[in-house]
């Protein structure tokens, strides 16, 4: 079953930011750059396949299904399998204190609400100091507090080197991107900087509803459902 | 967890407590604790006394290489498949050593070695065929374990048309499915360990790959590791330490499945430290069902898996009750 369509882009560092309708292809296409699904065509990262590209590129899905019944610090471990030595465990509880959960190292999965678990994964993945940061829906179930640090957190690696790019279905993150990719229905729709490529006419199109633009600078669409 | 530390001293002082134990009690009450002691002083027994207290260090030989074996076949299942109703035999080995056992006695071959290898052809078979089926099916974790049930069903179901056939020689294939330690000589003894450590090392080099299983298979392979090609190969080596120690002593239950979740309480989801505890606990476990064999209806023995299934299920009950606020199951 062929999901994605023709689509072709680059992107030189920064934060890249996927939007587009459910099954549009956004979970294709990060998956395929992180090499978990077959494609036909060229994914090149710094020149290297995502399957020699693996230890520089951490990838955290949609929906993770870690082990209920494993404890935080485990999951760090396992993140790390292949890293000698213990450089990443401090690496690790520097992020989980940056996002203010350094006590979820000795709870069980089990005991954490889905807020919490995606916040550990992502610290366990940034414990890889990757260069390159793949993230499904990040900010997916947690609350505005969270949601914040994590951004906090993705703009400073951002700034800092690492490229990230992103699924998510904020626009407003949209906003603050390097790059946004549009697509729709398995087609690349639209590329280029976030002002090149958010506009009214594009994103109504898109979403199949009526969206307008409520704020210039920084740039802030609203479904209008009235 | 403090528990941890204290864990590693004591499992293996309870581990020998069992097997002197094991080695002084037995029918012939004339060998006890005090003539073991004197054996090892070297003070030189008379030797028939030797005779039996090699006898029954042949026995605590085997019943460690069973508890070690099954428990850890049943710890890499289990963290493997992320389940924790998975024992040993899901991979319907032991059936397939019983109909290998059951064919054989109906062949009217019943000598110890020859039922050993029909054991082990039989064992070894299914793993293969369940294997290949699995694979062909798509490999994930379920599908192992409908194949392994459905193998189970079919082999059983051949082995009881088989079992009629039998006659007076019925008695001896149930025996054999009892299970016991009672009848292992050397030579069988050597090759099953040998087997079964293979295995066991095996699954022990794959230890830090078995560990991303926890990750979900999504991030597990995003990390390079290749999940379908892991499974497979534990669902292997842990069913072929199993067919090993069936060969040897039929199907003992329920160690394979209460020692990982002994290690499971103490260590948590580690796999690297689940294991050899795991280990450790089967073959205490084993031991002590051996003891108890020997003494339920001393002078004569109790079939080993009676003792340990009587014994294990109430144990594991234990085990759920004690555990209720701390697990999601």
């Amino acid at each position: 079953m062929k999901i994605l369509n023709d689509v072709s882009f680059e992107h030189e560092g920064g934060t890249l930011v996927v939007i587009g309708p459910n099954g549009s292809g956004k979970t294709t296409l990060l998956r395929s750059i992180a090499g978990l699904t077959r494609y036909s065509g060229v994914v090149e990262i710094e020149g290297l396949s995502p399957a020699r590209y693996r230890n520089y590129m951490s990838y955290v899905p949609a929906q993770p299904s870690l082990d209920p019944m494993a404890r935080g610090l485990d999951i760090g471990l396992a993140m790390n399998y292949r890293s000698p030595g213990n450089l990443w465990r401090q690496h690790f509880r520097e992020w989980l204190a940056t996002f203010g959960v350094e006590g979820l190292t000795n709870r069980a999965i089990f005991t954490m609400s889905s807020g919490e678990q995606r916040l550990l994964l992502i610290a366990a993945a940034l414990s890889r100091t990757p260069r390159l940061l793949l993230l499904d829906e990040p900010t997916a179930f947690l609350d505005m507090t969270n949601q914040a640090k994590v951004m906090k957190v993705l703009a400073e690696l951002s700034r800092s080197g690492v490229t990230i790019v992103m699924a998510t279905h904020d626009l407003h993150y949209a906003s603050l991107a390097d790059n946004v990719a549009v697509l729709s229905k398995g087609r690349l729709v639209a590329f280029g900087s976030p002002r090149e490529v958010l506009n009214e006419g594009l994103l109504s199109k898109v979403y199949s509803v009526s969206i307008k633009k409520v704020n210039d600078d920084p740039p802030l669409f609203l479904p209008g459902l009235f | 967890m403090k528990a941890r530390g204290l864990t590693w001293a004591l499992l293996p002082a309870l581990l020998l407590a069992a097997c002197l134990a094991s080695v002084s009690v037995g029918p012939y009450s004339k060998v006890g604790i005090v003539q073991v002691f004197e054996a090892l002083s070297g003070r030189g027994a008379p030797s028939t006394y030797l005779y039996i207290l090699s006898y029954r260090l042949m026995r605590t030989a085997a019943a460690i290489v069973i508890g070690v074996s099954l428990a850890s076949a049943g710890a890499s299942l289990q963290y493997t498949l992320r389940n924790p109703l998975v024992d040993p035999y899901l991979a319907g080995v032991s059936s397939g050593a019983l109909l290998g056992v059951t064919l054989m006695i109906y062949l009217g071959h019943t000598g110890f070695l020859e039922l050993y290898v029909a054991a082990l052809a039989g064992g070894l078979a299914t793993l293969a065929a369940v294997t290949l089926i699995s694979l062909l099916a798509g490999g994930g974790a379920s599908t192992f374990l409908i194949t392994g049930v459905a193998a189970s069903y079919v082999l059983t179901g051949v082995t009881m048309f088989l079992m009629i056939g039998l006659g007076p020689k019925l008695p001896g294939a149930l025996y054999w499915m009892f299970g016991s330690v009672a009848f292992v000589t050397r030579p069988l003894l050597l090759r099953s360990a040998a087997v079964a450590a293979l295995s066991i090392a095996g699954i022990a080099t794959l230890t830090r790959y078995i560990n991303t299983f926890m990750l979900g298979d999504d991030v597990a392979k995003s990390l390079g590791v290749s999940t379908g090609l892991l499974r497979t190969t534990v669902f292997a080596l842990a069913s072929s330490a199993t067919s090993a120690v069936v060969a040897m002593s039929g199907p003992v239950g329920f160690i394979g499945l209460v020692s990982p979740w002994l290690a499971r309480r103490v260590y948590g989801s580690s796999f690297s430290l689940a294991l050899p505890a795991a280990a450790m606990i089967g073959a205490t476990l084993a031991v002590a069902s051996d003891i108890a064999a020997r003494l339920i209806l001393y002078p004569s023995e109790a079939p080993l898996t009676a003792v340990t299934s009587v014994f294990g299920a109430p144990l594991l009950v234990y085990i759920l009750l004690k555990s209720r606020g701390e697990s999601p199951w």
